[in-house]
């Protein structure tokens, strides 16, 4: 067991927390949350990777594509959030539940 | 030390999951929000852990600040169209959640346990051995124009990747003003508080940030730093302006701004065309002027950064909508 182990199995965690929060949480705001855990997940492995050695000077290419992933990730997350508003404005609703429809879609 | 450094590794790594869990969890969706926000704040400490002071300090600006802010600005703005106006105490759960059905909450952990299951078989399979790119990177830098790994990567050997990570958040800026159908990102900021505390963080906090947002951009040619960090420090002051009911993007003329957002995206543009011209590939450096053009690009990404992130917050609200400030505590 190294670090780099550690720190990558709870990468993989957190993907899989956020893939089960983005598909069975109805709130999207708790989807778009649960969305960026999946992503921090992802960008961790990365880091994690990029250290594999434990060595004081890790590649520095994951670093760089973390970066960039950081204000990709923010980018989006403002851009689903304008929708949700949006949404909300016209709609008022938070989720993407149909109002004919009765069934507990969910 | 190294005892230490693993009581240290463990207790991060646990917290961050049990963060992560009660996120999805927790009732309130306002608990989510700042249990998120310091689940940001603890992903970067983990990177100062893994050697990645850079994405640390990135990661503290945009994933948990930035993010913290656009998510709270969401529930308030969401309260407040839902009840008209806030309550006069915030009901500990605002928005209960709709439970959706056992069998799809079981289908969802299942598949979830799955795939947790299948990505840890592939981790154990990754070869080990000497990590990818390091050497490649260093064998390259002494022609790259500066010193610092993380940012000759950024900027020189795969600026393609930061050209089109500009275009991404111009993208997102325009894709937020037309879904909320926002005219401009200069925005109408919230009157001013009375607050004396907010006036005198204003008056000491914004000359610094100022400063550090400098320094950090100073600092990227040869240590963590640069264009990104300092990008986040502009973009964390115009939203503190904003918020405090200061005017930062709106004082200038319409035109400044437009090109203040559109002038990373460019220069990487320019200089790539200029390049093509001269018979080099597309963003292809010759190694003497290398250290300029980095220069250049920095300078003109973290503007676009600082612009760019501050009008992905502004644009989310169109004049004439949207609530009140939160009222001043007495």
């Amino acid at each position: 067991m190294t670090v780099h182990l550690l720190f990558s199995l709870v990468a993989v965690a957190l993907f899989a927390v956020g893939l089960y929060g983005s598909v069975a949480l109805v709130h999207l705001v708790r989807k778009i949350i649960s969305v960026n855990l999946m992503g921090g997940g992802v960008l961790l492995f990365f880091i994690a990777t990029a250290w594999r050695d434990a060595d004081p000077h890790p590649d520095p290419v994951p670093h760089a594509m973390v970066l960039t992933g950081i204000v990709i990730a923010v980018a989006t997350t403002a851009f689903a959030l304008a929708l949700v508003r949006r949404l909300h404005r016209q709609t008022g609703r938070v989720d993407l539940h149909v109002p004919e429809e009765e069934g507990e879609a969910g | 030390m190294t005892i230490l450094g693993w009581v240290l590794d463990g207790t991060l790594a646990a917290v961050l999951l049990l963060l992560a869990l009660r996120i999805i969890q927790v009732r309130g969706l306002f608990q989510a929000v700042v249990l998120f926000i310091a689940f940001g704040l603890l992903m970067a400490l983990a990177w100062v852990r893994l050697s990645a002071p850079d994405i640390a300090l990135a990661e503290a600006g945009i994933g948990a600040a930035l993010t913290g802010v656009l998510l709270v600005d969401t529930l308030h703005y969401l309260r407040w169209t839902t009840e008209g106006r806030p309550k006069e105490q915030e009901s500990p759960t605002p928005w209960p959640i709709r439970t959706p059905g056992f069998w799809l909450r079981l289908a969802t952990g299942g598949l979830a346990a799955g795939t947790f299951l299948l990505l840890v078989l592939v981790l154990l399979e990754l070869p080990g051995g000497p990590a990818g790119l390091t050497s490649v990177v260093d064998g390259a830098l002494p022609g790259a124009g500066v010193d610092h790994p993380v940012t000759a990567v950024l900027l020189n050997f795969r600026s393609l990747d930061t050209m089109l990570e500009l275009a991404v958040l111009v993208a997102a800026v325009m894709g937020v003003l037309s879904v909320m159908r926002t005219p401009d990102f200069s925005g109408l900021p919230l009157p001013a508080t009375a607050d004396g505390v907010v006036r005198w963080l204003l008056r000491s906090l914004i000359p610094l940030m100022v400063l550090v947002a400098g320094y950090l951009l100073w600092l990227g040619s040869f240590a963590p730093g640069g264009a990104f960090q300092s990008g986040v420090v502009v973009a964390a002051m115009g939203v503190f302006l904003w918020l405090s009911g200061r005017r930062s993007l709106e004082l200038l003329p319409a035109v400044v701004r437009g090109t203040l957002l559109v002038v990373g995206l460019s220069a990487f543009l320019v200089v790539g065309a200029v390049l093509l011209a001269s018979g080099r590939e597309f963003l292809e450096y010759p190694g003497e002027a290398a250290a300029g053009i980095i220069l250049l690009l920095e300078l003109a990404g973290a503007l676009s950064l600082g612009v760019g992130l501050t009008a992905l917050f502004v644009a989310l609200h169109p004049p004439g909508e949207g609530p009140p400030p939160i009222d001043e505590h007495p």
